[in-house]
């Protein structure tokens, strides 16, 4: 699905992300860790469009896409959330997740004009996903809620939904738990898992090691821009190189 | 269920439509074609700003704009008048593209003062380039808006009652197409682009080219206006420039209620009728302009139309708990 | 006048005008800097400046020289209380709000100050008028000359101010992070009253000095306000040198370009400018990278 070749980048002379190769399999859940400042939004900010790499490449599905805009990247198949909490916050959440169907709408004006079957049909497609999503995120109480005035955990469930209208084959989610408490952060499980088994690829980034051991099929590990490890939580839980990173060398704890 | 929104716009469609019979005198009628040609300034200035949130401000320069172009087209190529306002458009549009693409590259506070800087630049040429434009002392003679179909049809619009009703079908034609424009994707896309531009190109919406859309649209609509003006007024000059508009068009735009729909019509009717009102005190027209526009800021951000969105949502939201208690 | 001797003599000229434009500037850049205000009401402040030294030389007879601080202390009241209308309310509010409130503001003084002293320019007599002192090729009168240091100096003293005294480092702690600020007990309200003071009173001084050369009138603040507004974008939020700088280098510019080009256009000349930087440097010519 997403593969990246010696992606680097380098802030005047400090490389935030060094040669990392990766591979994401369709289908899966990839999670990345590392420690704070590790690069790991810079990755994903490189892989979506936001920053342009110094060297390597980034494939989607077999095609380069390294430089391409943000925009371009999500018609193509891909969408991401932010660390930071990111909606429409003046809109309603229901306005919030129709406007994420931007990408594989295509109201002509001249259907929306003369409200054409096509128009109509349409419309109604977009609003039973709406509704479906709705229900998926247990949302519906908050409809006309102003997404501004949701509550923090609600705010991130709805940032997902927003992902999700855009009907994309491969979702990012950088952070998705933080500050969910930990009755929030089961549900999110869930979620996720329910996402991947409807057929969509999932690569998160995430500091809550529950969450991430319990459902990625892969991790990868970065720290200071290098990937350090990747395989499966066992392993990666066992691999000393990955703790050594988190904890510091044992010689120095002792 | 829902009659009263139909009943309540047939209602207010009728008034429209009988206002020049209600007020017969010439003056007042003259009020009313100009408070209506306004409201292209105010609908242009919506778009970009209330819709599309980027706060440009030099759009009050498309309005002059399109009515020297206009006046042009009329004087110099003798072009009647649907031609002279289709010509304006696409001109308009034209400019919009070109002052667009820089500005645009910008935003916020920037993409604010380049606008306005342009819309400066774009004062002093029209005063300086003489051959042209006749500088400071304006345009005058420019033909009453009329069209003909052959030797079939012939109408002129000379005086204020016909004015009135031409440019009422132009407005309202505009206020349709704009409100349905709001419904395709990328009137959802403006919106996106103002509430959150970052989420919106992850999610597939090119910003520079949404806002340039909603940039060209804006000086095209403005520019329409002032195509109007031209012919009703017959006499243009570079006061059109001025800086009072700025702050004028604004306000129409703030009270009528941002990025709705028929806010900026009502604000700009209401706030073309109220300078006219106050008329009779010229010279504290400036003053009580900005205090208005102080209080409104401060007091009344949401406008008009902004106001009944938030009380029709608080009305559903209260519903919606009744329902569930 | 040869083309060179006219050249010199349009650059000493233009940095006259120059230093006043950067003058101007600097008050809006701390008012943009430290209260995240775009005043448009700034020309105004400039042209009561004036109006205030006017009226208290002609009707208190007071000499020019005393007339210049008292003018200021004038201003710096009326900008304290514009503050607290236009801008205290609007706490909290996206950043349009205070232009659009001070551009109402900026409507009303000028409505009041023709209601109450007419649409007539008035000259504000110099001692330094009338006498002319010759420096090479170039005619200087003695007042360009002491409008210039003026500018030079304040500007100096502000930056000093800035750099290290308590307050001026308090400005630029508020600059850094408001919140920070407020919870190491800078009071943000007395800020942004002595801002706005501080701003006004350097903009009615600059309209205080150029009066005397270019007469005073109710919509004299107009242009300076946009120009002043090209030359922080030229010179850099934050930096007084820069700002100052760029003060210089556009009153030169629009002085050559006005005998050289023509009269009309050399008011053009800020904004193309402004444009051009905006569009290849945001951060001004001096500015750091944002």
């Amino acid at each position: 699905m997403l593969e990246t070749r010696g992606l680097t980048i380098s802030f005047g002379g400090l490389l935030a992300v060094n040669q990392v190769d990766l591979r994401v399999q369709r289908g899966e859940i990839l999670g990345m860790i590392g420690p704070n400042g590790a690069g790991k939004t810079t990755f994903f900010n490189l892989v979506t469009g936001f920053l342009n790499p110094t060297s390597g490449r980034v494939l989607l599905k077999g095609e380069d896409i390294t430089g391409f805009p943000p925009s371009r990247i999500a018609t193509l198949g891909l969408c991401r959330t932010f660390q930071i909490t990111s909606l429409f916050p003046g809109l309603t959440v229901w306005e919030n997740l129709l406007t994420g169907t931007y990408c594989w709408t295509q109201t002509r004006y001249g259907d929306t004009l003369f409200r054409t079957r096509a128009y109509r049909r349409q419309r109604q497609e977009m609003e039973k996903q709406g509704e479906e999503i709705l229900e998926f995120l247990g949302l519906e109480d908050q409809r006309e809620t102003l997404a501004r005035n949701l509550s923090y955990g609600d705010q991130r469930r709805l940032e997902i939904g927003i992902a999700l209208a855009a009907r994309r084959e491969f979702l990012l989610l950088d952070e998705p738990a933080a500050g969910m408490n930990p009755e929030e952060t089961q549900s999110l499980s869930r979620d996720i898992q329910e996402i991947r088994n409807r057929g969509i690829t999932i690569f998160l980034i995430e500091h809550h090691m529950q969450l991430v051991m319990d459902i990625c099929d892969r991790i990868v590990v970065l720290n200071y821009g290098k990937k350090i490890a990747e395989g499966t939580p066992l392993e990666i839980s066992q691999n000393p190189q990955v703790i050594e990173a988190y904890l510091g060398k044992e010689e120095d704890i002792a | 269920m829902n009659l009263r929104k139909p009943i309540l716009v047939s209602g207010l469609l009728l008034l429209l439509l009988l206002l020049p019979w209600i007020f017969q005198a010439t003056y007042t009628r003259h009020i009313l074609v100009m408070s209506l040609i306004y409201t292209f300034s105010a609908m242009g200035l919506n778009v970009i700003f209330g819709f599309a949130g980027q706060a440009a401000f030099g759009q009050p320069a498309f309005f002059a704009l399109g009515a020297y172009i206009s006046s042009l087209l009329a004087l110099k190529l003798g072009l009647p008048f649907p031609l002279c306002l289709l010509g304006t458009m696409v001109i308009s549009a034209g400019f919009g593209f070109l002052i667009g693409y820089p500005c645009l590259q910008l935003r916020g506070i920037y993409f604010g003062i380049t606008t306005m800087a342009f819309a400066q630049i774009m004062y002093y040429i029209v005063s300086n380039w003489v051959d042209l434009t006749r500088g400071p002392m304006g345009l005058v003679g420019i033909p009453a808006a009329g069209f003909r179909l052959g030797d079939l049809l012939q109408i002129e619009f000379n005086n204020e009652l016909k004015y009135y009703y031409l440019v009422l079908a132009a407005s309202l034609l505009t206020l349709f197409f704009l409100a349905r424009l709001m419904e395709t994707r990328l009137g959802r896309a403006f919106v996106a682009i103002r509430e959150n531009q970052e989420l919106s190109s992850s999610i597939g919406i090119h910003p520079f080219w949404v806002k340039m859309i909603a940039f060209m649209l804006a000086c095209m609509i403005t520019s329409m206006g002032g195509s109007f003006y031209a012919h009703f007024v017959k006499f243009v000059s570079p006061i059109e420039f001025q800086w009072y508009y700025i702050g004028l068009t604004f306000i129409m735009v703030i009270t009528g209620g941002i990025g709705t729909i028929v806010g900026p019509f009502i604000g700009g009717a209401i706030f073309t009728i109220i300078p006219e009102i106050f008329r009779a005190f010229e010279t504290y027209r400036n003053i009580l302009v900005g205090t208005v526009l102080i209080l409104i800021v401060i007091f009344f951000p949401e406008g008009i139309m902004g106001k009944l969105a938030q009380w029709r949502r608080s009305r559903t939201l209260l519903n919606s708990e009744r329902k569930h208690a | 006048m040869d083309t060179f001797s006219l050249a010199i003599q349009q650059i000493a000229n233009g940095l006259v005008v120059g230093s006043m434009y950067a003058l101007m500037s600097i008050g809006m850049m701390l008012i943009l800097g430290i209260m995240t205000v775009i005043n448009m009401a700034h020309g105004e402040f400039y042209m009561l400046g004036g109006y205030f030294c006017y009226f208290i030389m002609t009707k208190l007879g007071v000499n020019y020289l005393a007339a210049l601080p008292l003018s200021m202390v004038l201003t710096a009241g009326v900008g304290i209380l514009s503050e607290k209308v236009t801008v205290r309310p609007l706490v909290g509010r996206p950043w349009f709000s205070t232009f659009l409130t001070t551009f109402g503001l900026s409507m009303i003084l000028r409505d009041l100050a023709q209601i109450a002293w007419g649409v007539d320019p008035l000259e504000i007599l110099s001692p330094f008028s009338h006498k002319r002192v010759v420096l090479g090729p170039v005619f200087l009168t003695q007042h360009r000359i002491f409008i210039f240091l003026m500018g030079v100096v304040v500007i100096g003293l502000l930056y000093l101010f800035i750099k290290k005294h308590k307050v001026g480092m308090a400005m630029r702690a508020v600059v850094r992070d408001r919140e920070a600020s407020a919870l190491m007990g800078i009071n943000l309200n007395a800020m942004n009253s002595f801002t706005f003071g501080l701003g006004a009173s350097t903009a009615g001084l600059a309209g205080a000095l150029l009066g005397a050369i270019f007469n005073v009138l109710p919509s004299m603040g107009e242009l300076p306000l946009i120009k002043g507004f090209a030359v922080v974008i030229m010179g850099g939020m934050g930096n007084v040198q820069g700002i100052l700088f760029s003060g210089l280098i556009l009153g030169v510019a629009e002085s050559l370009a006005a005998s050289f080009i023509s009269l009309g256009l050399s008011d053009a000349i800020a904004f193309a400018i402004l444009i051009v930087i905006l569009l290849f440097k945001p951060s001004g010519l001096f500015g750091k990278r944002a």
